[in-house]
């Protein structure tokens, strides 16, 4: 996921910018959103790559309720499934199946071997 | 820091490795929590229970190749402080309104049979032989409803796990 943000204003009189956040690919234009004023002042202006990662950072939270809320496509929304079941590729043909990403980061799912005695 | 790095699925229940270095405190809401064992393969650590009333049970893990019972917390949010570096496997059924019994093997048994419908061995750390097969640390073996097995635990910790 990419995160972007506009700069939609500057105060400098209060160390102030007023700025625009999304997900890069998501379905609604960033001018759609709802724009937020940061301090400058917990901003990393050592470099601009500091700059626009520091701005990102600051609008981790912005985007992740974004994501939450923001409309799920009825074409895409995930199918339930089941640990229990036996797993059948045949049957997951044609359904949205789906994982939320923090499940995914740096965990390495693997199953538990079994040796049949 | 701690690392939550690999997750062993089973059809009836998962594991959870945590590793993790001394003083990590990590937290865990009830409704994310299906933990009912934790071995501890090294290190030790306290684990504090906080129930609806709002009272905090602490339990304290503090025995290398300890299988600590956490039935009674199921449904509790819990934060774990951890005193020493540190490596557990926690044993987590799918279902949480299922009930299981969990204890170690003793080195002294030589001979196994369950009576329940599903059980298992697992070898926490360490192999161990059953009916002269070596079963390798973080691999498992269902048992047949009433048939009996040898084993050989040796130098093995293994976990034994029954479906009530």
């Amino acid at each position: 996921m990419n995160i972007i943000f506009k700069i939609i204003e500057y105060l400098p009189e209060t160390n102030q910018i007023v700025v625009k956040f999304t997900r890069q690919n998501s379905a609604k234009s960033i001018d759609s959103y709802i724009e937020c004023a940061m301090s400058t002042d917990s901003l990393d202006l050592t470099d601009n790559v500091s700059l626009v990662e520091s701005i990102c950072a600051m609008g981790l939270t912005r985007i992740r309720k974004q994501d939450k809320n923001d409309e799920i496509l009825t074409s895409n929304e995930i199918n339930d499934i089941s640990e229990v079941d036996d797993v059948n590729i045949s049957k997951m043909i044609g359904n949205v199946y789906g994982s939320p990403e923090k499940n995914l980061t740096n965990i390495n799912s693997v199953r538990l071997k079994k040796i049949k005695v | 820091m701690t690392t939550y790095n690999r997750h062993y699925r089973s059809k009836k229940f998962f594991l959870c490795v945590h590793t993790g270095e001394k003083g990590t405190i990590g937290f865990e809401h009830k409704d994310n929590r299906l933990t009912i064992f934790s071995f501890i393969h090294h290190g030790s650590g306290v684990y504090h229970a906080f129930d609806d009333e709002g009272e905090i049970r602490t339990i304290k893990g503090k025995q290398e190749n300890e299988l600590v019972d956490l039935r009674e917390h199921k449904n509790s949010s819990i934060v774990i402080h951890a005193s020493t570096d540190y490596k557990f496997i926690s044993f987590n059924p799918w279902r949480k309104e299922n009930n299981w019994t969990g204890r170690l093997i003793d080195r002294k048994e030589t001979q196994i049979k369950s009576t329940r419908l599903y059980s298992c061995l697992i070898a926490l750390k360490n192999s161990f032989k059953i009916n002269g097969i070596e079963i390798p640390e973080m691999s498992c073996v269902d048992l047949d409803m009433n048939r009996e097995y040898e084993i050989e635990i040796g130098d093995g910790f293994v976990g034994y796990f029954e479906e009530c």
